[in-house]
């Protein structure tokens, strides 16, 4: 049960994914937030990310809570080669030993094998990290935090916080991204303005009460046979997270109005960013056809739930 | 000593810490020679790269 949504469907906890489509087109939004439409291969980028990114906080939080960094390499690596292979499930959804196979993604970067070798990679690249992890009022290391705020109107923010950082006596929040684009300045020039970066900082700020100057990017490169890792950094002073808090209720405002009134407009303008939106094909046909695009080239999948811990 | 590639297609629930010791000593091993230069990025097969081509042409790939 998604529970992001109150008994009449309208979405009342955003997290960045959704305010994004929000920004983008209500008519976006609706089909992927709304329905659950999405593509089959999107499901790649995610799995390898989301294992990717976990991988990379759990390792944080070993250490931060004492354990050898070899130890906690050793872990994190066992944890991913598990997550990547498909078992079968008993009753309770366990994973069976000695069932299933390897996940293959059908992708040519975005493999199991390279996935290991970047979260290698990674903790080594970073080992001599002057980074130090911020310890919270209770002295409990902010690392892997979910957390939900209600703000105004009866909305919650909610976001996933990796890890909180001490950089230069900057307080920053640490993000892990994975492309296979080269990385440049032109790169981490697309986060700033960028909602996902804005809402992290705000969360920092506002529900741990931390003066969160804004959020460093870690940046993966995964090649056929490298990764390559770049971090940038991005800011947000306390002006602009307010213009931001004013923009994003807003677009909430107005995406819950379009889901009472059943109306939700294109914004045609949007449809060539980014390379095109991945649903252009099926705006681009009669409204009555639209369904049947839609089936042959997306899936029904789980809709996306703001609140659901990941 | 086993061959990573048998390694990766072992149940990983079966895998011992030697087993993940060796994994992440060869991937090291790959860091040192890429580092070094001897590691070029590699290059696609036309097959693998004409269906990439088409992935592109169909808006398939996003990134995280």
């Amino acid at each position: 049960m998604n529970s992001s949504f109150d008994s009449t469907g309208v979405q009342f906890a955003w997290d960045s994914t959704s305010v994004k489509l929000a920004e983008e087109c209500l008519y976006k939004y609706k089909l992927k937030m709304l329905d659950g439409w999405s593509e089959p291969s999107v499901s790649v980028h995610l799995r390898f990310g989301g294992i990717y990114a976990t991988a990379l906080e759990h390792y944080h939080k070993h250490v931060a809570y004492g354990m050898d960094t070899e130890d906690a390499l050793r872990a994190v690596v066992a944890e991913a080669m598990v997550l990547t292979w498909d078992y079968e499930k008993d009753e309770d959804g366990n994973p069976i030993p000695e069932t299933g196979q390897a996940w293959n993604p059908m992708h040519n970067t975005k493999t199991r094998d390279n996935l290991i070798r970047t979260i290698i990679w990674y903790i080594d690249h970073f080992a001599n990290d002057e980074l130090h992890v911020v310890k919270l009022a209770d002295g409990t290391p902010a690392v892997e935090y979910s957390i939900a705020l209600p703000v105004d109107d009866g909305i919650v923010f909610t976001c996933h916080l990796d890890r909180l950082v001490d950089y230069s006596d900057n307080l920053m929040v640490m993000d892990q991204k994975t492309t296979g684009a080269t990385l440049s300045a032109a790169y981490f020039s697309a986060y700033s303005p960028d909602t996902q970066m804005s809402m992290y900082t705000f969360m920092g700020k506002t529900a741990l009460k931390i003066p969160v100057k804004g959020v460093i990017i870690d940046a993966a490169q995964i090649a056929v046979g490298f990764s390559r890792f770049e971090r940038g950094m991005t800011f947000r002073t306390d002006s602009q997270l307010n213009e931001w808090y004013n923009d994003t209720m807003y677009h909430i405002e107005t995406a819950q109005h379009a889901t009472r009134e059943h109306y939700f407009p294109m914004n045609r303008s949007s449809c060539g960013n980014y390379g095109g939106c991945q649903f252009r094909k099926v705006c681009s046909k009669s409204p009555e056809h639209r369904l049947n695009f839609l089936k042959a080239d997306f899936v029904l999948d789980e809709r996306w739930d703001p609140l659901k811990r990941r | 000593m086993s061959d990573i590639t048998e390694l990766f297609q072992r149940d990983p629930l079966s895998l011992t810490t030697e087993d993940i010791d060796q994994i992440i000593a060869r991937y090291r091993e790959a860091r040192t020679q890429f580092n070094m230069g001897n590691v070029k990025a590699g290059k696609l097969d036309n097959k693998t790269s004409m269906a990439l081509e088409k992935a592109k042409q169909m808006k398939l790939d996003i990134d995280l």
